[in-house]
């Protein structure tokens, strides 16, 4: 088991070096140049030039490559090309709201999604069934950003429950914060849960070892509870997995809405800005906590279910 | 008992409550600060913090956009003189007046420092070519200043010493201590300090208590960052923010004025230089019957419709009420650049298009820039002309059209209200895209259609007021006449406040960026 | 087969038929052109003539979202099945397969979900220009990573049932097996996932769009409705409210569908 984590974190390395040379090479294919979008219209070619001489932009591609992965395995990104701030520092000050938020979506999410999914499962064509699917088509179908803005409108701006604009400070307030973000999100993952804990139980009542079960003259909430919840588990987290992968992208949109100054925004900005030191350290981020989302997932199923093996 | 004492703290929370600090927050799309050092700060979410933060020698006075060098408003200069051969300019500074954080007093050295720094390559401004034609600085004593130029230019100080373009006096000490920090922990002579900055949220300024007017009367200053129009706009609605800068969508400003009726909009005057400039290279646009016809199928009143206040149509090279612009009485009644669509279908079928024809344009992503374009589309495709549009983001957009890549270009520069600026940016040879000066003329005038640079430089050194705006003006009518660009409606710079909640302390006619809130004052929580 | 489909599935093909019908005939349909501008009718809400209002350039809301409706459904459905027709066949590979061939493939596919969807849309976008193909491709290869790990999981599964080492036994090919025994029994789960990822697809258009990368102007789509109506939300709402409404109720309607497959297709489970 410790040597399956170990293999599987050391796995992480090569990904991670693939991320950072496609993230390199991507910025770098598209037009626009950062010295442009950092110094604006009235910059002339000669500081611009300065500009690009004093971020190296100006050295063959393969030698900034290789500077930037000496730089990158030591842990250091540099400044953002930008605004000259450390990436670290933006990025120590992005990641807690982006963090925060994609966690307590998917709390919301499994809070409402999977009794629900399981009431469904286990009523299936009745009144609760009727009213989860309802609920998860809704919750599927709004369009989230577009949801939040509703949020917004209703709660923040007419209601003034709610605060309209940023993370803020100190935790009750960004707990504060955090309520309209995350309902937004959440929703939309408890409708995804819903529906995959509802489909893989049904998939799973029908198997032979349930019916075998139920043969046997087992109680149908342990057949329900050992039998069946415990194996239908296995596509809900693995389902889980991708869809909080899923909500950290949609973080973006929904931290735009709301304002939150997260890792979504910083990124998006530094696409636009062409901001190379800061989109490479910003997927690195992204990329790790992909891969550990991925593990905590594999292990997870292999705690459900120890046949799995973990090779 | 229990009862007095709750009343008491009640009363006493109250009595805080009102002398409580005064805060104005205030809503910027930009992203982010790009920099707080004014040799690299652009667009309107790193100028405004800097307006605050740092001083000029000589600025437009409050609120106005007049740069009569006469009617100009002293700051760290109270007298400013001009050689009457326009060659050199003496500026005597203020005495007593402090840089923040106990970096000393302000002298003719951080003067001569400042100019330095913004004109050596090696800091690399963004502005450092306003700086190029100063031949030396002069600083007799502690608060004398005498700049002297290779060549005439009356209106020098207007690219250099002016509120944006790299204009702010920076201290000589703190640069040099700071380094490379000076631009995120910046230290200037302005109404209102630095405190701190949060990534993506906000820069906190507070009122600088040895400010040479006098401490302003709002203590704290918060710049936010809110790319979103959506956001700034319900934060403006809600109260949150007491200032945001607007957004550029038809019918916006009426939508807002309805939902909070105490707003006052701050629209500045004249606005940013917009045009629709045709790459002459390119067939079918090298024809200037085309062009004359594309110019007949647009009419300016289409803009006025839409945005209303807002925009203000624009007759010459640079919008009305800049420095030297062209009036509509200034145009002779053959003008090729007026609405006339009958025209405009003879001239494409003189030019061999009776059925018009379709071309390639690229846009922006910007929300202002697609609209203009939207607008342009809307009103060509009733002459036949098809523009197939592409957005690109807006950093490409820039990256491209410098490289002479699209077939018309708008474009939207905010300058100095000077024609002489519009001139140099986008009609002198030397800035042709591709040479490598300025890149900012797209339609390649001067190697194609004509050639006015010697006209302009005759009326760029011009001493004479009347016979400078005389030529500024002969220019232009040269220019235009071979249709090298469509001057577009001029936006004014659009920024609002609530009324109810804050006061600027003069009437607001100009750019936000141009003037400091030392005066204003917030008028309730 | 005999399966009651319920009226809910019932509804929900219909709607779907008559939202791509609608779509596709919009031109015929579209009360006006969607184009057309007219500042001086400009933000109105709806109206006997608009009935679903103007827009800030008081081009008609109706027409953008009949028209609008042929880039996002074009858009939300293609975009999934390039990528389902994709992933599948790799995760079935993997799951099936295992060892090096399902690191290679997996370890593949987390590198691609390395990258959050939008921002990849933000940087295809970014490099080919925002463009209709460029929301397809960043759609496509955002979800490539999600099939593969649903079929492979699911593939697992079944790779464990005795019927397989039975087939194996049997001397059936891989090709054979898999096509025969594994595709039939993972295809519940991933019908109702593919059915969930058009929905998905349509919102994420969407969120593109509202990021400004998705289709362009003038050719109006939902999300770019939706992206213009927010900034003058509280003063003329109809627009974007029309626009999303579209978005749910084809997003609804497409759900639907997924349960009727799958209620076909696995008729035990069914209502």
């Amino acid at each position: 088991m410790t040597g399956y984590i170990l293999r599987r974190l050391l796995e992480v390395v090569p990904t991670i070096l693939l991320v950072l040379t496609l993230v390199f090479f991507a910025l770098r294919i598209m037009p626009g140049d950062p010295a442009v979008a950092a110094l604006g219209e009235f910059a002339a070619p000669d500081a611009i030039d300065r500009f690009r001489e004093k971020l190296g932009l100006n050295q063959p591609l393969y030698a900034q490559y290789f500077a930037f992965l000496a730089q990158a395995l030591t842990g250091n990104f540099g400044n953002s090309m930008n605004n000259g701030a450390p990436i670290g520092d933006l990025l120590a000050q992005a990641l807690p709201y982006t963090i925060a938020l994609a966690l307590a979506a998917t709390a919301i999410g499994i809070a409402i999604g999977l009794p629900l999914g399981a009431m469904t499962a286990v009523h299936r064509g009745g009144k609760i069934d009727a009213f989860g699917r309802f609920f998860a088509l809704i919750g599927f179908s709004l369009p989230d950003f577009y949801f939040g803005v509703l949020l917004l409108l209703a709660f923040s701006l007419h209601l003034d429950w709610f605060p309209m604009l940023g993370g803020g400070k100190g935790f009750l307030d960004q707990l504060h914060h955090l309520v309209l973000p995350a309902i937004t999100l959440g929703l939309v993952m408890a409708a995804f849960v819903m529906r995959l804990t509802r489909s893989s139980l049904l998939e799973v009542l029908k198997r032979d070892y349930v019916r075998t079960a139920r043969g046997k003259g087992v109680a149908e909430h342990l057949v329900i509870f050992k039998h069946a919840l415990r194996n239908a588990l296995i596509p809900v987290t693995t389902g889980m997995g991708i869809y909080l992968l899923t909500t950290l992208s949609g973080t973006i949109t929904v931290e735009l809405v709301f304002s939150r100054p997260g890792l979504g925004t910083l990124l998006i900005g530094g696409v636009s800005a062409r901001d190379y030191t800061l989109v490479q350290a910003g997927l690195v981020v992204f990329a790790f906590f992909v891969v550990v989302v991925n593990l905590a997932t594999d292990l997870l199923c292999a705690a459900i279910d120890p046949r799995i093996a973990l090779r | 008992m229990n009862m007095f004492i709750r009343t008491c703290a009640a009363m006493l929370m109250l009595s805080t409550a009102a002398m409580a600090e005064s805060v104005v927050r205030v809503g910027v799309s930009q992203r982010d600060i790009g920099s707080m050092d004014p040799a690299f700060g652009i667009g309107n979410g790193d100028e405004f913090p800097i307006r605050q933060l740092y001083s000029v020698l000589v600025g437009p006075k409050n609120g106005t956009s007049d740069l009569t060098f006469a009617n100009l408003q002293g700051e760290l200069a109270e007298k400013w003189e001009m050689a009457p051969d326009a060659k050199s300019f003496v500026f005597t500074l203020r005495k007593g007046v402090q840089w923040h954080r106990g970096y000393g007093e302000v002298t003719s050295d951080d003067v001569a420092f400042t100019i330095q720094r913004m004109r050596d390559p090696k800091t690399g401004s963004a502005y450092g070519a306003n700086f190029r034609e100063i031949v030396s600085v002069e600083t007799p004593d502690r608060y004398t200043v005498k700049i002297v130029l290779a060549q005439a230019n009356p209106f020098f100080y207007a690219f250099a010493l002016m509120p944006r373009f790299g204009g702010y006096i920076q201290p000589r000490k703190a640069v040099e201590e700071l380094g490379e920090k000076f631009r995120h922990n910046p230290v200037g002579s302005g109404p209102f300090e630095y405190v701190s900055y949060e990534s993506k949220q906000k820069v906190v300024l507070r009122a600088f208590d040895k400010y040479w007017e006098g401490k302003p009367k709002i203590d704290t200053l918060e710049v936010m960052f809110l790319p979103e129009t959506a956001a700034r706009t319900l934060a403006f609605v809600k109260g949150d923010v007491q200032l945001i800068e607007g957004a550029t969508v038809p019918g916006w400003l009426a939508s807002i004025k309805k939902q909070k009726p105490d707003v006052v909009f701050d629209l500045g005057r004249p606005g940013a230089t917009w045009g629709l400039h045709f790459n002459m290279t390119r067939k079918p646009l090298d024809d200037i019957r085309v062009r004359e016809a594309i110019a007949r199928a647009i009419d300016q009143n289409v803009w006025v419709s839409a945005f209303g206040d807002f925009v203000t149509p624009t007759f010459g090279v640079s919008p009305v009420g800049y420095y030297g612009s062209l009036d509509k009485s200034d145009l002779p009644a053959d003008w090729p650049l007026l609405f006339d669509p009958a025209k405009s279908k003879k001239l494409l079928a003189e030019a061999g298009y009776p059925n018009g024809f379709a071309i390639d344009v690229f846009i922006s992503e910007r929300e202002e820039y697609k609209t203009e374009l939207l607008i342009i589309q809307e009103q060509l495709r009733k002459v036949g002309v098809q523009l197939n549009m592409r957005v690109v983001d807006h950093t490409s957009y820039h990256n491209d059209i410098r490289r002479d890549l699209n077939t018309m270009v708008v474009y939207a520069s905010g300058q100095p209200p000077l024609t002489q600026a519009v001139l140099n940016a986008f009609y002198k040879s030397s800035a042709i895209v591709g040479k490598p000066t300025r890149n900012m003329n797209f339609s390649h005038y001067g190697d194609i259609a004509g050639n006015a640079d010697a006209l302009m430089e005759q009326a760029f050194q011009e001493i004479d007021d009347t016979k400078r705006v005389a030529l500024l003006k002969k220019v232009q009518l040269e220019i235009l006449r071979q249709i090298p660009a469509y001057p577009l409606p001029s936006h004014a710079s659009s920024w609002m406040h609530d009324g109810k909640t804050l006061a600027f302390g003069f009437p607001v006619k100009a750019y936000m960026g141009t003037f400091t809130l030392a005066k204003a004052s917030r008028l309730s929580p | 087969m005999n399966v009651p489909i319920g009226k809910l599935t019932a509804i929900g093909g219909g709607l779907s038929l008559l939202l791509i019908l609608l779509a596709a005939f919009s031109p015929w349909i579209a009360p006006l052109d969607p184009l057309d501008q007219s500042f001086l009718t400009a933000n109105q809400g709806p109206t006997a003539e608009h009935w679903f209002g103007t827009d800030a350039f008081g081009r008609d809301v109706l027409s953008r979202v009949l028209f609008g409706g042929r880039v996002s459904l074009a858009i939300g459905i293609l975009a999934p099945l390039l990528s389902a027709l994709a992933g599948i066949w790799a995760g079935m590979l993997a799951g099936y397969l295992g060892g090096w061939t399902d690191r290679l493939l997996s370890r593949s596919s987390d590198l691609l979900m390395s990258f959050p969807t939008l921002l990849l849309g933000v940087m295809i976008a970014a490099a080919l220009g925002p463009s209709f193909q460029s929301a397809v491709i960043a759609i496509a290869v955002a979800l490539f990573p999600r099939f593969v790990r649903l079929s492979r999981s699911a593939t697992q599964v079944v790779r464990r049932e005795p019927f397989i080492d039975a087939s194996i036994a049997a001397g059936r090919g891989t090709a054979s097996i898999v096509l025969r025994h594994v595709l039939p029994n993972i295809a519940g789960p991933l019908v109702v996932a593919l059915s969930l990822w058009i929905a998905t697809a349509i919102r994420l258009e969407a969120a593109l769009s509202f990021l400004g990368l998705g289709a362009q102007p003038p050719a109006p789509s939902w999300g770019n409705m939706i992206r213009d109506g927010m900034s003058d939300l509280v003063g003329d709402p109809w627009p974007a409210a029309f626009a999303g409404a579209a978005i749910t109720i084809s997003v609804l309607a497409f759900n639907m569908v997924g349960d009727a497959l799958r209620d076909l297709l696995d008729p035990e489970t069914g209502l």
